[in-house]
C-alpha cells in the first residue's frame, strides 16, 4: 500500500549552489503527483535526496510516519522507497531476471517476478538478457519493474519517458496505471507536462529549487503553467 | 612423439592453471572493486608462507588442511586492511589513490615477512606427492601438477559459480555495475567489497600454495608474481574470470613449449607473446 509522504522546508545544496530551498510539499498516500520542471530546476536533486543518494540536507523528510534517513540509500529502501532512475541505469553485468531478482528487497507484497512479468509480457522472454541489448522501452520496462520488486510504498519515477517513442510511453503509462491501482504513492518526473498531467492527481512545479505551482492535474496544460514554469510567479 | 606432445600438454596446462591463479585475485579486484591491487604479489607470497609456516607447525598437517590455512589467514588480512586503508581510499574519484595505498601496503607486507621468516628461500614440504606419479592408460604423469591442475580448476568452478550462480554474486556485479544504485537495492555496499577483498587475497593464498608446492619462494617473490597477474588479467580481458583461466593456460602453454626449444629463456617469451597478444589487439582496435 502506498504511504504519505510529506517535506518540509527541505533545503539541498552541492557546494555552494542551492538545488532547493524551503522546499514544501506533501504528497498523499496512494496519491499520484506530476513533478514538472525546466532543467536545472531541481527535479532530480529531489529524487537524490529522497532515495538517499544524497545526504547533507536541511529539513524534514516524513515516509509515512517516520522520518528519513538522510543519505542511506538502504534506509530509503527499507522505508518503502523505489526509484526508477533518469537514464534507467540498469545493472549490465546482470541479466534481465537478475535485475528484477536484485530488486528484491524482503517488503512482501503484490510485485514478485511472475506479476512483474504479466505487467511487462515482453520481458518474459527476454529474461535471460542482458540489458545493453534490449530496446529503450524494454529497459525502462526492467527499471520500472526492478524498482517495484522491492513492493514500494512510494515509487518515484524520473524522466519515465526520455528518449521513448510515443507508443512505448503509452504503454509505460499503462502500466503506472496498474501500479497505481495497487494504492502505491505515485511521484512521476516527465518533461511533457500535458502527458503527464493528464495521468496525475496533482502536478507541482518546481523553479530553482522552490515549488512555483501546486494544484490538481484536471485541465493543466503548458499555457496555465508557462509562469510557474519560467518563474515569472515566483 | 605423442607421448611428449601430451605431456607439453599436460605441464602447459598445470603451469597454466597456476598461472590463471595467479591472476585470479587481481581480476577479482580490479574487475569488481576496481582497484589495482599493488599488493597482490605480496599476499601470494604471504599465502605461500602460511602454508609453509603451518606444515612447520603441523608436520602432519593434511594438503587441504595447509591450503584452507592459507586462505583463511590471507583473506583475513585482505578484509582488514580493506576496510582499514583501501576503502577509504576508493572514496576518493582519483584510482590513483587505492593504488597508492595497495602499493604501501606491498611494501609493509614484504617487510613483515623478511622481518618474520627472514630472507630465505622455502618451499612447501609435501612429503611423498612430489614424487608421485600415476598412471593413466600408458601415460604416467606427476601426481603433484595434477593436484595443482585440479586445485586451480576448482578454484575457478567455484568462483564462477559464486559470481554468477548465487546471489551474493548477483550482489557483487551489481556493486561493481552501480554501487550508489545497488545501495538503493538495499545491498550494503561496503560489506560486499569487504567480501570481494577478501575473496581476492584468499585466491592470491592458494596461488601462494600452488607456487610453494613446486618450487621455493621468499619474501620478495611478489613483485614477480604481480607482474604475471597483470599479464595474465590483462590479456583475459580485465576482469573475466573465464579469460584469466584461458589467459593463465596461453601464457602456462607458451612457457612449456619454450622451455623446450630454448631452456634459458625463462619467461621472455611469455611476455613476448603478452605483449604480441596487445599489439594484436591494439590494431583491432580493442585496447582503449
Amino acid at each position: 500500500m502506498g504511504a504519505r509522504l510529506e517535506i518540509a522546508n527541505l533545503t539541498a545544496a552541492y557546494g555552494e549552489f542551492r538545488a532547493l530551498s524551503s522546499l514544501s510539499l506533501t504528497v498523499e498516500a496512494g496519491e499520484t503527483l506530476a513533478l514538472v520542471g525546466a532543467n536545472g530546476a531541481g527535479k532530480s536533486t529531489l529524487m537524490r535526496v529522497l532515495t538517499g543518494l544524497m545526504g547533507g540536507w536541511s529539513g524534514a523528510v516524513t515516509v509515512g510516519d517516520a522520518a528519513l534517513v538522510p543519505g542511506n540509500p538502504r534506509a530509503a529502501s527499507a522505508q518503502g522507497i523505489a526509484l526508477v532512475p533518469e537514464g534507467r541505469l540498469l545493472f549490465d553485468s546482470l541479466t534481465v531476471e537478475e535485475n528484477l531478482l536484485i530488486g528484491q528487497s524482503g517488503r512482501a507484497g503484490a510485485w514478485d517476478i511472475p506479476a512483474i512479468l504479466r505487467l511487462f509480457p515482453v520481458l518474459a522472454e527476454k529474461r535471460k538478457a542482458r540489458p545493453s541489448t534490449l530496446s529503450g522501452g524494454q529497459q525502462q520496462m526492467v527499471a520500472i519493474g526492478r524498482a517495484l520488486a522491492s513492493n514500494p510504498s512510494i515509487l518515484l519515477c524520473d524522466e519515465i519517458s526520455l528518449g521513448l517513442s510515443p507508443l512505448v510511453v503509452d504503454e509505460v503509462y499503462a502500466a503506472l496505471a496498474r501500479v497505481r491501482s495497487e494504492g502505491v504513492t505515485l511521484v512521476i518526473v516527465d518533461q511533457d507536462i500535458s502527458r503527464v498531467a493528464a495521468r496525475a492527481d496533482r502536478v507541482a512545479c518546481l523553479f530553482k529549487g522552490r515549488i512555483t505551482h501546486v494544484g490538481p492535474a484536471a485541465g493543466v496544460t503548458p499555457a496555465k503553467l508557462h509562469d510557474a514554469y519560467f518563474g515569472a510567479a515566483a | 612423439m605423442i607421448g611428449t606432445l601430451v605431456e607439453i600438454l599436460f605441464q602447459g596446462l598445470t603451469l597454466g592453471g597456476l598461472y590463471g591463479m595467479i591472476g585470479a585475485g587481481l581480476a577479482l579486484s580490479y574487475g569488481i572493486l576496481k582497484v589495482v591491487q599493488l599488493a597482490h604479489g605480496e599476499f601470494i607470497t604471504l599465502g605461500a608462507f602460511l602454508a609453509v609456516g603451518a606444515v612447520a607447525l603441523v608436520p602432519w598437517l593434511p594438503l587441504p588442511a595447509a591450503l584452507a590455512a592459507a586462505f583463511v589467514g590471507c583473506a583475513a588480512l585482505g578484509v582488514v586492511t580493506q576496510a582499514m586503508a583501501v576503502e577509504r581510499a576508493m572514496s576518493f574519484r582519483d584510482p590513483v589513490v587505492p593504488m597508492l595505498v595497495t602499493f604501501g601496503l606491498s611494501i609493509i607486507l614484504r617487510n613483515g615477512l623478511v622481518e618474520t621468516v627472514g630472507a630465505d628461500l622455502r618451499g612447501l614440504d609435501i612429503g611423498g606427492l612430489a614424487q608421485a606419479r600415476i598412471e593413466i592408460g600408458t601415460l604416467s604423469v606427476g601426481l603433484l601438477p595434477l593436484v595443482s591442475l585440479l586445485i586451480s580448476l576448482a578454484a575457478f568452478a567455484g568462483l564462477g559459480t559464486l559470481i554468477f550462480r548465487t546471489r551474493l554474486g548477483r550482489e557483487i556485479r551489481a556493486v561493481s555495475d552501480r554501487p550508489d544504485i545497488a545501495a538503493m537495492m538495499g545491498i550494503r555496499v561496503t560489506q560486499v567489497h569487504l567480501i570481494v577483498a577478501g575473496l581476492s587475497a584468499g585466491l592470491a593464498a592458494v596461488a601462494g600454495v600452488l607456487l610453494a608446492m613446486r618450487a621455493s619462494v621468499s619474501p620478495f617473490s611478489g613483485v614477480g608474481h604481480l607482474l604475471i597477474a597483470f599479464e595474465v588479467v590483462v590479456l583475459g580481458g580485465l576482469g573475466s574470470i573465464r579469460g584469466v583461466l584461458l589467459a593463465g593456460f596461453l601464457l602456462g602453454m607458451t612457457q612449456v613449449i619454450s622451455a623446450r626449444i630454448d631452456p634459458n629463456a625463462g619467461l621472455l617469451y611469455v611476455h613476448l607473446v603478452f605483449f604480441a597478444a596487445l599489439v594484436w589487439r591494439a590494431l583491432r582496435g580493442g585496447l582503449r
